[in-house]
């Protein structure tokens, strides 16, 4: 049933006239965002928590059934160069590649988010300090160092999310400083500091809420070039390892097929830029949001 | 008058104050860094607050007044001078501080953004009152909640509210409220009606007295509003850039203004009987000089419509005149005082 009839069946004069609102008015583009992001969101939970088959089905190998290009009955994407279902490798792939982005992005944001509440606090020369170590972390390429790191620590899911969340957290620090001074020079904040209210009291309870909707903007983009970056990486032979069917590291095996299958690029390549691009749209939704908040709240 | 006039309010009775000194503000400096150079808000300001008085500043935008009491209240770190609240120094970092500053609250000029718009009423009484750790849970404390809000005219409803739900007048009294949750000896108001609608003024001027008569406080009030001190104050003192130009009775002071400055002040503010029409007005030229570059002598002299050669080199003190009465900063007291 469309939302239209089901509005008309309803047939409170509220609904009716939300219902004669042109079709072409509704935020279509919150919609299909809400529910693109609702979907994916329970394909990842599949992934993570769902049925124990699916490694098995991922990782079984039939060498008489390589390459098959996509639609061939019980390969519904084909398989690979191993004679691996290309779609079961995807799913399991979500595992690897959304988990390390999450786990870096979670990093990144801690060490971000927590210097830059400490610079907003702290005194005058805390401040400088944070300035200079996010001016200096930003002097460096990132993805560079992020190769360096795991050279030195070794291949891993969980050395690869580190690398990248210690030198992705700048951004959350400079919003959170920006923010937060804005927020800290407010009058409810010296009324809390002159009632004697402790300083992580004032910043969980006063700051952090002032400027969470800003951060959650900021965290949803980071997501994304976190994610881009983790495939990256494993493209280039530093992510979770051989056989592992992290998106990036499925793109660097079937660009050894290119010329036989070149097929084989357009799930995990699909899948990398349909993540990146509704975490993005999120993040544009959130940032919509978070301003028209703003502006209800001076007028 | 203003809007807190003699029609709108029965004359305030003076109350009895004890001699005990609450407050002794004794030297105080107060100056901020304004690139490189230094602004000097506050400059030697002396003055004893007695239990049970009600104490105003009165000045003119920028003379340090709201500087002055914010040092008061620990809010602002003297340069020097000191604070003793019932002779305990209120800067002076030890075991007492919370209990000494528990026991001087300020009351914001505005009530709306000294209350965090995301937290309810409650929250926001409940937040002063847990840091200074006068209950562990907030239930042991709802009927006092309920009574402080009763006290200052609101429903017990309003706990589960949010500041928006308010008007000024209402928050007002609801930042009073917080306030007065935490059994505060003295409270500093720093201009606690301007901001308000001039109906609602005459009715928190009101709670105010009440208030201070039933829960045994003590106020120190900044206002530019000199008639509006004379009705509810005992004792003022005069600003101009950052120093005390004259103190004394509230009543005497504002009848009989010894400083220039003052009789301008008071002849600035509207009249409502027909014989004060024909008072003079005095007119101050320009703007008051930058409190980074004071003026030498009197501060007042680049503006003062009696100054002479003398004004310009020499600083009066703040001492009795002559002829005796209150303490006044002029070298020529009273020559424009009933013009």
């Amino acid at each position: 049933m469309s939302p239209v009839s089901a509005a008309g069946a309803a047939g409170e004069a509220k609904v009716a006239q939300a219902a004669r609102r042109p079709i072409a008015e509704w935020p279509w583009r919150r919609i299909i965002i809400v529910v693109a992001g609702v979907l994916t969101a329970i394909l990842v939970l599949f992934s993570v928590f769902g049925w124990g088959g699916l490694d098995e089905l991922a990782s079984r190998r039939d060498l008489s059934r390589r390459l098959l290009p996509p639609g061939t009955e019980g390969h519904l994407l084909g398989t690979d160069g191993l004679g691996r279902d290309t779609l079961m490798r995807l799913l399991v792939g979500t595992r690897y590649t959304l988990i390390i982005a999450a786990l870096a992005t979670a990093i990144a944001g801690s060490i971000g988010i927590g210097l830059g509440l400490l610079a907003v606090v702290g005194p005058a020369w805390v401040r400088a300090l944070v300035g200079r170590l996010v001016d200096l972390t930003i002097a460096f390429p990132s993805l560079v160092l992020a190769i360096v790191m795991v050279g030195i620590l070794g291949r891993g899911n969980l050395t690869l999310a580190i690398a990248l969340g210690v030198f992705y957290w700048p951004s959350f620090t400079r919003v959170t400083l920006a923010q937060g001074r804005g927020v800290e020079v407010l009058q409810y904040v010296s009324a809390a500091r002159l009632f004697g209210v402790s300083r992580l009291r004032i910043i969980l309870f006063h700051i952090l809420p002032g400027i969470a909707p800003t951060l959650s903007v900021v965290t949803a983009f980071q997501f994304a070039s976190l994610l881009i970056s983790t495939a990256g990486l494993s493209f280039l032979g530093l992510g979770p390892g051989l056989g592992v069917p992290e998106w990036g590291s499925m793109l660097a095996e079937a660009r050894a097929e290119m010329t036989r299958a070149p097929w084989l690029l357009i799930g995990p390549g699909l899948a990398i830029a349909w993540t990146v691009v509704l975490a993005n749209l999120i993040g544009d939704e959130l940032a919509a949001g978070t301003r028209a908040n703003r502006r209800s709240a001076d007028s | 008058m203003s809007a807190t006039g003699e029609a709108t309010l029965p004359p305030h009775p003076r109350p009895k104050t004890a001699t005990t000194p609450l407050l002794e503000v004794a030297g105080l400096h107060v100056t901020f860094p304004v690139g490189g150079r230094r602004l000097q808000a506050v400059r030697d300001v002396s003055l004893t607050i007695n239990e049970g008085a009600v104490f105003a500043i009165v000045g003119e935008s920028g003379c340090g007044k709201s500087s002055l009491v914010r040092a008061i209240c620990g809010m602002y770190q003297p340069s020097a001078g000191s604070v003793r609240f019932r002779g305990i120094d209120v800067h002076a970092p030890g075991e007492h501080w919370r209990q000494i500053r528990r026991g001087v609250q300020l009351l914001f000029q505005e009530p709306l953004p000294s209350l965090n718009p995301r937290h309810t009423i409650r929250r926001i009484f409940w937040e002063p009152m847990q840091a200074n750790r006068l209950a562990s849970d907030m239930r042991e404390v709802e009927a006092d909640m309920r009574a402080q809000l009763a006290s200052v005219g609101l429903g017990a409803e309003a706990l589960d509210r949010y500041p928006r739900d308010f008007s000024g007048g209402q928050l007002q009294r609801i930042a009073l409220a917080r306030i007065l949750l935490l059994k505060p000896q003295l409270i500093c108001a720093d201009e606690p009606v301007s901001a308000l609608d001039v109906s609602v003024q005459a009715q928190v001027v009101h709670l105010l007295e009440r208030l201070r008569v039933e829960q045994a406080l003590t106020y120190l009030i900044i206002s530019h509003d000199l008639p509006l001190v004379s009705r509810i104050a005992d004792r003022v003192a005069v600003m101009y850039l950052g120093e005390v130009v004259e103190t004394g009775p509230a009543d005497v002071v504002s009848r009989e203004p010894q400083h220039p400055y003052t009789a301008a002040l008071r002849s600035a503010t509207p009249v409502a009987r027909m014989d004060e029409l024909q008072r003079k007005r005095i007119i101050l030229k320009g703007e008051p000089p930058s409190p980074i570059d004071p003026p030498s002598g009197c501060a007042f002299h680049t503006r003062c419509p009696i100054a002479r050669a003398r004004c310009r080199t020499e600083k009066p003190a703040l001492q009795p005149p002559p002829g005796g009465g209150h303490r006044v900063a002029c070298h020529f007291p009273g020559e424009m005082g009933n013009a």
